[in-house]
């Protein structure tokens, strides 16, 4: 028989779970209703420090977390439920995203008592945002190669290292940082690395923004030179970085922004062709792109549902990516067969299709490469 | 248990009906049976392997508990470990022929029975009836009574047609599956013949057909990506398996996330049927699943090289299937323009509300 990770089973939704999704909606109709559709395009690549707290406000960041540390100790499918929301909708969350996605699990995960009440609290009401110090200049895909080193010195750890693609570095009030604590052995690359709480605001980081090729400013680079982090700033075991990452890393990869990036383009799309008689080509264009969303959301509810059951579901977050990004790739492509000859240039159609063009290369890069995920699923599958 | 209450395959009852359901299947399906694989013997009709089939309840599965139904998703799961196993007998024609019947209110039976996809004409003949018309691509109807629509003046009677009624003229599927058309100027006695409830929607036995099919390729996906997985491992080359290559490696990954999708396609099927056949869930169903079946088979006899291009080699058991079935009771390009208007409405709603409001549980 095939591996269990492939069998994604169905749960129930969660009682209550239409009514907030109701709520959700009525409260992004009056919150976004100035919003253009190419700024919904950008949903989470968008900031919007005060969106983030008036969801906040409303309980909808943290919401899986104790409420001793200011969470809703709602379930993981009623925080689905919340998040594909504010993604179709194309909600500005970025400000918040990364923070209350997977730098919160982590803390509390693997956080002390003082690093989980000081900072929790203040990310549940959206005040607290946070950037992911993974990446390196020569270290993408494998990053158990980080160079970035942490030395012991009496007061704390000595930082010096580069770290780049950091999103939203320039906003964020706190690092996650990987770092090297002791030199890496030949057989054992993943011992010696550490994960660091950083204040942003420590003397000796420097950030610089990296510009992508649409000339937006979301990933920086950030320079660590010689920055003093105190003992405290330790996140979990000294040594025990990459199981603290590769958790951080299912929890990144397993939401649905991972097949939502490009569903403005196709709610736009759809609003354009319903006006005039649907051509055959259209109906079938958009009927297997939905087959495949409809599918999917199935999939990342069922991540949602064994997250609340307590199962770790790394692999169903990896294959719901993988699967993600082809969708979310083929999304653009399909509307430019579909819109050629009736679009003008200046619509606001065109636009939303040149947004997404230009950044769906980064879809099958971002939370892990394509070939990555697909060399995690061959070792579940027992292949390598 | 039903869909919203439990995980699929998961709870006590889904794994005696999946154990039984295994043990049996591996014992009659082709898979299992090496000398049974060539395509003159699957045209052979096996009546021992079905009357076991008939002991094992499963001809009723689909009908209400106390008629001795195990719902939509065991059916389904039922369904799937028959895919796995290439069981050559008329199963889903079976569970959907009865289906049809009870919802008519004719007798089930346990057959064979097949159903047909196509409304006959039919017209009252004193206390008799008669039908004109013709069905094309009827499974298994060679040894089996047809199960099917006809309309008097538009009004949709479920018709019992005997096996042997009508011009037939013998086919098969590309698996090799009996496919037979049969043209009809006939009577049937009125027993045969029941009126169907108002409500009864012209499409039903193409839905119908669509969620079983749907559920016995997502069973033979997930036996191809088995059959490959240790095919990769066991073949060697350039001194070693050909699974510690990357560009092999990558292909199963592609082929197990294809797997994936298929078995919760499937579920998505099962809730369909659950709730009066949901056209739009199952149109999802099957142009999805449809979709892996492409993609799985491609690889599977990419990664099986020449050796699964052989007869002897049982890939091709699962594959032509596989290919056959992607297209019977409506293709991925028909079900994706049904559910794409659908979607695309009217504009009162935008995408996102419409495609939310199919899968609400």
């Amino acid at each position: 028989m095939a591996a269990a990770f492939l069998s994604f089973p169905n749960y129930p939704s969660p009682p209550g779970g239409e009514r907030l999704r109701e709520d959700v909606r009525s409260f992004l109709r009056r919150e976004l209703a100035q919003r253009t559709p190419l700024q919904r395009a950008q949903s989470w690549n968008g900031a919007d420090p005060s969106f983030s707290r008036k969801l906040g406000e409303r309980g909808w960041l943290g919401m899986t977390w104790p409420r001793r540390y200011g969470g809703g100790e709602r379930s993981y499918l009623e925080r689905y439920i919340v998040m594909e929301e504010l993604l179709a909708a194309g909600a500005p969350v970025a400000a918040h995203w990364f923070a209350d996605r997977q730098s919160g699990p982590t803390l509390l995960r693997f956080g002390s008592e003082t690093q989980r009440q000081s900072i929790l609290p203040r990310i549940a009401l959206g005040e607290c945002f946070f950037c992911v110090g993974m990446s390196e200049p020569d270290v993408g895909s494998d990053l158990a190669a980080v160079r970035t080193k942490a030395t012991r010195v009496d007061n704390g750890y000595r930082v010096s290292g580069t770290k780049l693609w950091t999103t939203n570095a320039h906003l964020a009030h706190f690092m996650i940082l990987l770092a090297r604590t002791s030199a890496s052995e030949k057989d054992q690359r993943h011992a010696g690395l550490s994960q660091f709480l950083v204040d942003m605001a420590a003397p000796g980081i420097q950030i610089r923004p990296v510009f992508i090729p649409s000339g937006e400013h979301h990933f920086n680079e950030v320079i660590f030179d010689d920055v003093l982090l105190p003992s405290t700033a330790l996140l979990g075991q000294e040594g025990d970085g990459w199981k603290q990452v590769m958790s951080e890393l299912a929890f990144e990869r397993s939401g649905p922004e991972r097949f939502l990036s490009s569903i403005t383009l196709m709610i736009e799309l759809v609003r354009v062709l319903c006006g005039a008689d649907v051509s055959e080509r259209a109906a079938l264009a958009i009927g297997r792109l939905c087959a495949h969303l409809i599918t999917l959301r199935r999939m990342s509810q069922s991540v949602a549902g064994s997250l609340q059951a307590g199962l770790d579901p790394v692999m169903e977050a990896v294959i719901v990516k993988d699967l993600g990004a082809v969708l979310e790739q083929e999304i653009p492509e399909i509307a430019r067969g579909l819109t050629h000859a009736t679009m003008s240039a200046e619509s606001e159609l065109a636009a939303v299709l040149a947004y997404t063009m230009l950044h769906a290369p980064s879809f099958s890069l971002r939370g892990g490469a394509r070939e990555i995920l697909r060399g995690i699923i061959a070792r579940g599958l027992g292949l390598r | 248990m039903s869909i919203e209450t439990a995980p699929l395959d998961a709870g006590e009852v889904a794994h005696l009906v999946a154990d039984s359901a295994s043990r049996l299947f591996q014992k009659i399906g082709l898979i299992g049976a090496p000398l049974a694989r060539t395509q003159e013997s699957q045209l052979q009709w096996n009546a021992a392997a079905w009357s076991e089939v008939v002991n094992a309840g499963f001809a009723f599965a689909m009908l209400r508990e106390e008629c001795g139904g195990v719902g939509a998703l065991h059916t389904l799961t039922i369904l799937q470990l028959a895919g796995a196993q290439a069981v050559p007998l008329p199963l889903a024609e079976t569970i959907g022929a009865n289906w049809l019947l009870s919802e008519a209110g004719l007798q089930p039976d346990s057959g064979p029975l097949t159903f047909a996809d196509g409304d006959l004409d039919l017209e009252s003949d004193g206390p008799e009836w008669h039908i004109r018309g013709s069905l094309s691509q009827v499974p298994w109807a060679r040894i089996c009574d047809i199960v099917c629509v006809g309309r008097k003046s538009g009004v949709p009677h479920l018709l019992r047609i005997d096996r042997d009624v009508g011009m037939t003229s013998e086919g098969s599927n590309i698996a090799g599956e009996p496919r037979r058309k049969c043209v009809f100027d006939a009577r049937l006695t009125a027993d045969r013949v029941a009126r169907l409830p108002d409500d009864f929607r012209p499409s039903t036995t193409r839905r119908l057909g669509a969620a079983l099919r749907a559920a016995q390729m997502a069973g033979a996906i997930t036996a191809a990506l088995d059959m490959t997985l240790s095919y990769a491992q066991s073949r060697r080359q350039f001194g070693r398996p050909i699974a510690a290559f990357q560009a092999i490696q990558q292909l199963i990954a592609v082929m197990a996330s294809q797997a994936a999708t298929a078995r919760v396609a499937c579920g998505l099927a099962a809730g369909a049927i659950a709730n009066g056949l949901e056209p739009l869930a199952i149109a999802a169903a099957k142009v999805r699943i449809g979709e892996a079946a492409s993609a799985v088979a491609a690889i599977a006899h990419q990664v099986h090289g020449a050796m699964g291009f052989s007869s002897e080699y049982p890939l091709h058991l699962l594959t032509r299937r596989l290919w056959a079935w992607r297209d019977e009771f409506g293709g991925e390009a028909e079900w994706s323009i049904e559910l794409g208007r659908a979607l695309i409405g009217n504009g009162k709603l935008d995408l996102w509300a419409n495609l939310t409001a199919i899968t609400k549980d």
